[in-house]
């Protein structure tokens, strides 16, 4: 297996201005499961991109089989066997599975009709083949993510490509679906796919990967055997840092009077007599699968959800069925998971996104905005959260998610709030933005505001967490300190399982 | 960074076409002054923009319900019944206006509320609620006159359609008036901001403590209100009672607006674009009055010349 089926030679890509890869070469194996890592802007995209036939190389040579070959477009890519799992989906709601899995290189018979029951039998095999079960002709608008992602996986596999790029697959799955997925890819690399493995999550790519290529700036910075693999490593050729540095030192924390109080909340099919409680300073993690009332809690505590029993107070004032705008006044900021879908207005600036939530604080009687106090509160908070724009009136669609969710933090900061809810607080951001957002949690949580935290990311809810609360089922059947959490309990915990 | 500027200059391009509509205005009227030697004069531009000011006080409506996300089709069928019932409830007696004023607010009111239940609370599509309201305000309206109206309107309101301030007319005058004040509210208020907030990302808006649902059904009722305002206008203007007043105005203000860059989807635009775009479509027609274009071919230029400006503002916007 040591036939390396797929060689990038000295590619060179340069952008007016900035060089995105600068005499890189990849080389994969035939039938390995190869990672390729780098912080944001490294040029892993622009590298996957060269592959999967969207941009042309300056220089360099792509060489498939021992030939060199032109990827002129992604059909190109396609014929040629090369099949790309991108990290969005692109799959089309309104149609079925099938669909969508056949979408352009329909089966079709006589008179053009579509052979659909073939079509449906193909995916049936394959996906048995593979361990999962799809449904054909079910919607794509009524599966989820991690059944989504299989479709789309079932479409690259119909080209039989011997390469399969997987782009942050695992970026929206939850920790069971991602074991489905990893036993997927180890399937096809027994039948000699050659995976090319994209992701920001070390821990997985230590467990998944037989070689690991590391990019850092636009260079190759190394590759590393499986018997090399050690995240530490990982972590110093990325960013030349070293793991403690990720998650500030919280052992020291010393929690302050009781901020948040939820008592007995349960909605009928959702939650279930949940309690817990949030002091000044603290950072309590809500963990579990997804989908087991984590969210449901928080949006409840947010004044999102309308709840009949049980009771939230906030500093010791018991929050009535309000809605979201009293919640804000209350002290209550909520960051969502969803920045592009329900976070940022992208068509406006940093300023205008940044003042969003405290329009009534900074206007007169009237309505009539105090512009200048705006644009000082909001450059205070840009240079303390640094965050990297050429100026304040940047549109928020044009900045990075590291910068997208410090402007979001930017928001809820901006009504000095007493609990903040962070939902997923560094989803698809690259691990140098992530320190510094790491930090800033740190940092609020000595200024006395009260976290709660909700995160898929089991290393970032045990690196944060002062306390962590898993959830199963709508109830929280765990918790644990931050002394006793490991990986495992909570895992044990997540899955219902209890123990002594 | 080289993404930035670029990203950036789209950006500006973006409000740079009103700039451009602006030029072409320039053009348009420079060239009227070459082909009909003598013919352009201030008072011309004047009268033009009396013209124009009953469909440019419909567009700022219209804006702002496009900016909020929506669309408003009943505001010709505003028009129409608002000038009915502003001749049968002012009897051409200056002395019943007050009276004939507040039946035509209620009326602006009434449709601008069904919009805003419509489309808020029964989830029906703007579009078609809107629709709807224009079918059955029309039906009202034939019924009502039984396909006859007759009738002149007050004095008070002929000088408001017809009289001067300092040789500006007055409607020039409230025209642009409202659009200063919606630029106002737009720029500088949290009104505004709330606005562009909901159309840009309802959902965002509504998760920032923006209540949403008030603020569009704020844009329907305010979109009303403006459709009676130049129903006034008209109404005093043209001193009659007509079943055809509503013209186009749904659509003609849909372009106004759209030509003036704000965006059919919401969330961006300003004012001063829409007044202009509601100058050029008057200006348009009026010139091709005066080159002696029959009612058909003018149509056909129209629809010409409007695609032909948005065609060239969608060319210098790609780069």
């Amino acid at each position: 297996m040591e036939y390396e089926y797929l060689q990038l030679l000295h590619i060179t890509k340069k952008f007016p201005g900035v060089t995105a890869l600068d005499d890189v070469s990849v080389s994969v194996r035939q039938g390995e499961i190869h990672a390729l890592v780098g912080e944001n802007g490294a040029g892993k995209s622009t590298l996957m991109n060269i592959l999967g036939g969207n941009l042309q190389p300056d220089q360099g040579e792509i060489r498939l089989d021992g030939q060199s070959v032109r990827i002129t477009s992604p059909i190109d890519a396609f014929q040629k066997g090369i099949g790309f799992v991108h990290q969005e989906s692109n799959l089309l709601e309104n149609l079925s599975v099938y669909e969508n899995v056949f979408l352009g290189r329909e089966r079709v018979g006589a008179l053009g009709r579509t052979r659909r029951r073939e079509m449906c039998q193909e995916i049936l095999s394959s996906s048995q083949r593979l361990g999962y079960a799809l449904e054909p002709e079910k919607p794509v608008s009524e599966l989820n993510l991690a059944q989504r992602q299989s479709v789309e996986i079932t479409r690259a596999l119909l080209g039989k490509p011997r390469i399969l790029i997987l782009d942050e697959p695992t970026a929206a799955l939850a920790e069971d679906e991602v074991e489905r997925l990893f036993k997927i890819v180890r399937g096809l690399r027994q039948e000699g796919v050659s995976i090319l493995y994209i992701s920001h999550r070390l821990d997985e790519i230590i467990e998944l990967a037989d070689r690991v290529t590391v990019l850092k700036d636009g260079k190759l910075a190394g590759v590393l055997e499986r018997e090399e693999l050690d995240k530490d490593k990982l972590v110093r050729m990325m960013v030349g840092r070293v793991i403690q540095d990720i998650y500030p030192d919280r052992s020291q924390v010393q929690p302050g009077r009781e901020l948040l109080k939820v008592d007995q909340l349960t909605i009928p099919g959702r939650l279930d007599q949940v309690s817990f409680t949030l002091r000044a300073g603290e950072i309590v993690g809500l963990g579990g699968l997804e989908g087991q009332g984590q969210r449901t809690v928080a949006r409840a505590v947010f004044g999102d959800l309308r709840f009949t029993q049980g009771q939230i107070t906030v500093e010791n004032a018991v929050l009535k069925s309000g809605g979201i705008a009293e919640r804000i006044r209350g002290g209550v900021a909520y960051v969502t998971h969803d920045r592009r879908g329900e976070g940022l207005v992208p068509h406006q600036s940093i300023r205008k996104n940044g003042s969003l939530a405290t329009l009534e604080r900074l206007s007169n009687s009237i309505g009539w905005m105090r512009e200048g106090r705006e644009r000082r509160e909001i450059q205070e908070h840009m240079d303390s959260l640094q965050i990297k724009a050429s100026s304040m009136e940047q549109l928020a669609s044009h900045l990075s998610g590291g910068n997208q969710q410090k402007v979001m933090l930017t928001r809820w900061l901006m009504i000095h709030p007493k609990v903040l809810i962070i939902d997923e607080p560094t989803k698809g951001i690259d691990i140098g933005a992530r320190m510094s957002i790491y930090q800033i949690i740190h940092q609020l949580t000595q200024a006395g505001i009260g976290i709660l935290m909700l995160t898929s990311d089991m290393v970032e809810l045990i690196g944060l967490s002062d306390r962590t609360l898993i959830f199963y089922e709508g109830r929280i059947v765990r918790e644990l300190a931050r002394d006793e959490v490991t990986e495992e309990r909570i895992m044990k915990a997540a899955s219902g399982i209890t123990e002594g | 960074m080289r993404h930035n500027s670029l990203l950036q200059r789209a950006g500006r391009l973006h409000s740079l076409q009103p700039l451009i509509l602006l030029a072409i205005i320039l053009v348009m009227i420079l060239a009227q002054s070459i082909l009909v030697p003598g013919s352009l004069t201030l008072d011309q531009l004047l009268i033009i923009s009396r013209q124009a000011s009953a469909l440019g006080i419909i567009a700022l409506g219209q804006a702002v319900v496009i900016l909020v996300g929506g669309i408003d089709l009943s505001v010709g069928t505003t028009v129409m019944m608002v000038n009915i019932f502003c001749i049968t409830g002012m009897q051409a007696s200056n002395s019943r206006v007050p009276a004939g004023l507040l039946l035509c607010l209620g009326i602006g009111l009434m449709i601008g509320a069904a919009n805003a239940v419509g489309v808020l609370f029964l989830n029906i599509a703007p579009f078609v609620m809107t629709l709807c309201t224009t079918t059955i305000c029309q039906g009202i309206c034939y019924v009502y006159t039984q396909g006859a109206p007759t009738g002149s309107a007050a004095p008070f309101i002929r000088a408001v359609g017809t009289g001067r301030l300092l040789g500006v007319p007055y409607s020039t005058v409230i025209w642009l008036g409202l659009a200063a004040l919606l630029w106002a509210v737009l720029r500088f208020t949290t009104l505004g901001r709330k606005l562009y907030a909901v159309g840009g990302n309802p959902k965002a808006a509504r998760l920032s403590g923006i209540s949403n649902r008030k603020l569009i059904a704020g844009a329907y009722i305010f979109s009303a209100l403006m459709a009676t305002a130049a129903g006034l206008i008209l109404t005093g203007y043209h001193n009659i009672a007509s079943l055809t007043l509503e013209g186009d105005y749904a659509m003609n203000s849909l372009a106004a607006a759209l030509i003036g860059g704000n965006a059919i989807e919401g969330g961006r635009g300003g004012v001063w674009g829409v007044v202009l775009g509601s100058f050029f479509m008057m200006l348009l027609m009026a010139m091709l009055t005066m080159l002696g274009i029959s009612q058909v071919g003018k149509l056909i230029t129209q629809g010409c010349i409007i695609l032909a400006v948005v065609a060239v503002q969608q060319l210098l916007k790609r780069d």
